[in-house]
């Protein structure tokens, strides 16, 4: 009996082992990009020398050879505020347009879906051309009203067909209790669609996020100017036409202090993404 | 009181197909009557129901509650208490903002609704739980809940669509009685949707049998039981079901019988009545319990050959037909089980003659002594 725990406890500690060497292989490469992206940005590969001299950007204005990196602070605050508009105008839009394709039947639907679908196939920068046309008929070119519309339009019929899910897995009793329960049908929606749809919201909330925090292809084609930048456009301008780096020092510098904020919004919503692995199947309740 | 008159329910499949879901309803139910809607899957007693609740919309027909017609009346202002199969208990609020909700729709203070969900809470034993989350509950806790919102707000009508059917045999039970207790101490107009027929006819004080859209009959259980208005409700009440037996009514001296291809049954009645039907298909329905052993020479006696027996406890279940041919040809009887019936025997039984039922095939199978 108590040998046969011992047998049973050996295995469990042989198959940890093995577990975790594995792990630690297919991490060991992650790891080892990080540690290079950091010590190429405080370690000056020609000397060997320790200095923060790539971080200046957190401080003053930096003058590399051709270009000049401004001070960070006003881009990461513009950056911010772009990613947090264009997440709440996509969720404006995205959460009545899934719900109204979960639940009513109107003309045209099957049509949208199948648009919904035909549309997540295009690279955005195919289309690039034809809004960009669009955006100067409609004056909207070089403004940030017309990045922002873009950016939301791109990233919606994606963000409505994951919703829509979400919304499909509400079941009906959920409403028709609340009507007969003295709701109205927008009281229903608030009070008891919204709630059991936080998760799907908030996942659709992430993505628009995290895609609009990194953004700079629509800034370089719409804004002919500097005069909006985000960290991802900025970090863009110090790629060289030939696709050479200027300063890889400067350059890791800026991709990690790029990324700080990503990481840390990713460990606060970890639990949220997880939920995407349930994305179109049947959650049993 | 409810009432449904002349109620049509179809549905769109596509430019060329409808669905006729019902094919006008008539019911009428009063007041403090609880009443169940039974049938088989897809016969209509849900629509029925969302219907009566204002969740779907008839096609045609009126829907009175008292003497008003409520078929364009919003769910919120019908005053009806509803329990839906799933509980849909909303998951994000506890089970204290569960029941208070309906009351928090009608804008009652916060204090004051929570008091009455403590009431109503303490009715059904729910009292230790009002904190918790739906998902942390039983089935049977979960749908102590949903009765409780539905009973919180004192609405007029309480309707229930399956509310016992995720619930274990023995829970069932309990569950039965308790709303039974609450329905008549509230004297509560209530309707109960199930498939279920014990169910149904323990509870209920009338019972609408639903088939193909259409109500079969409505009345009492004994009623139901006893004179089935035609072969559908026959069939489908009672367990063990009714034994029928089709063939051609034809004359046996001063009686009746009937001759199927596999089996003579003889009727011993001697209503004159009965002569319209001679050499017409007719179906002979009798339950099981009305038939029973009896003496070798009994004038009543007919011969059967035994070919399964099964305990039920007290009492046996006793498989047998009169012939070999063919299967369609036995007879379900359950007797004491004093009786030393074994299979192989062949032994003289008797039918009660006052239970029996007539069904007119050739009229849809409608019960020949009910007009």
């Amino acid at each position: 009996m108590s040998n046969k725990i011992i047998i049973q406890n050996n295995r469990a500690v042989v198959r940890g082992f093995v577990v975790n060497i594995l792990l630690i292989l297919l991490t060991a490469p992650v790891i080892y990009f990080f540690y290079w992206l950091f010590t190429t940005s405080i370690v000056n590969s020609m000397t060997g020398n320790i200095s923060f001299k790539n971080w200046g950007f957190l401080f003053k204005e930096m003058n590399l050879d051709s270009i000049i990196i401004p001070i960070i602070w006003p881009t990461l605050w513009f950056t911010i505020k772009f990613a947090v508009l264009v997440t709440l105008l996509d969720t404006m839009i995205a959460v009545p347009a899934a719900y109204a394709f979960s639940r009513l039947n109107f003309k045209g639907k099957t049509v949208l879906m199948k648009g919904l679908f035909f549309f997540n196939a295009f690279p955005s920068a195919t289309i690039m051309i034809a809004i960009f046309f669009l955006l100067v008929n409609l004056n909207l070119v070089n403004t940030l009203v017309g990045v922002v519309l873009v950016a939301v339009a791109t990233m919606l019929p994606n963000h409505v067909y994951i919703l829509k899910g979400f919304f499909d897995d509400i079941p009906w009793d959920y409403e028709w209790a609340a009507l007969v329960d003295g709701c109205t049908r927008f009281g229903t929606f608030k009070q008891v669609v919204l709630p059991s749809a936080t998760s799907g919201i908030g996942v659709i909330m992430i993505f628009a996020f995290l895609r609009a925090y990194s953004e700079w292809f629509l800034f370089k084609i719409l804004i002919f100017s500097t005069k909006y930048t985000t960290l991802a456009k900025m970090m863009q301008m110090m790629l060289m036409d030939d696709g050479d780096i200027l300063d890889y020092g400067a350059m890791t510098a800026l991709a990690i202090f790029f990324a700080v904020p990503v990481a840390v919004f990713y460990m606060l919503s970890q639990r949220q993404l997880m939920k995407i692995s349930n994305l179109g199947g049947k959650k049993l309740a | 009181m409810i009432k449904i008159e002349n109620l049509l329910k179809t549905y769109v499949i596509n430019q060329k197909q409808n669905k006729v879901a019902l094919n006008g309803i008539n019911l009428e139910i009063k007041d403090g009557e609880f009443v169940a809607l039974l049938g088989p899957s897809g016969c209509g007693k849900t629509t029925t129901l969302m219907i009566l609740a204002g969740i779907l919309k008839p096609t045609s027909g009126n829907i009175y509650f008292g003497d008003k017609i409520v078929n364009h009346v919003e769910p919120k202002d019908r005053n009806i208490g509803m329990v839906f199969q799933s509980y849909a208990l909303y998951p994000h609020l506890s089970v204290r903002d569960n029941i208070a909700f309906p009351l928090k729709q009608q804008k009652m203070p916060k204090s004051e609704r929570y008091k009455r969900v403590e009431k109503v809470a303490k009715s059904v034993q729910l009292s230790e739980l009002l904190d918790r989350k739906p998902t942390q509950l039983s089935g049977g806790q979960q749908q102590r809940v949903a009765m409780a919102r539905a009973l919180c707000k004192e609405p007029e009508y309480l309707l229930l669509d399956e509310p016992m059917s995720n619930l274990d045999t023995r829970l069932k039970l309990d569950v039965r009685d308790q709303i039974r207790t609450l329905q008549q101490r509230l004297n509560l107009t209530t309707i109960i949707v199930t498939h279920d027929q014990e169910e149904a006819m323990a509870i209920a004080d009338r019972i609408a049998i639903l088939d193909q859209g259409v109500i079969q009959q409505f009345g009492t259980p004994k009623e139901l039981y006893q004179n089935p208005a035609n072969l559908f409700v026959a069939n489908f009440l009672g367990n063990p079901p009714m034994n029928i037996i089709r063939g051609n009514l034809e004359r046996d001296g001063d009686f009746y019988k009937i001759v199927s291809n596999f089996s003579k049954i003889k009727v011993f009645r001697k209503d004159k009545s009965l002569n319209k039907y001679l050499q017409k298909k007719i179906a002979l329905g009798i339950r099981p319990a009305e038939i029973m052993p009896c003496d070798t020479n009994d004038k009543e006696a007919q011969f059967f050959d035994v070919t399964l027996v099964e305990h039920l406890g007290d009492r046996i279940l006793v498989k047998m037909e009169n012939s070999n041919e063919g299967e369609e040809s036995y007879l379900r009887m359950i007797c004491s089980n004093i009786y030393p019936i074994r299979i192989g025997d062949r032994i003289p039984v008797k039918l009660k003659i006052e239970s029996i039922s007539l069904f007119d095939l050739e009229k849809n199978g409608k019960n020949i002594f009910i007009n």
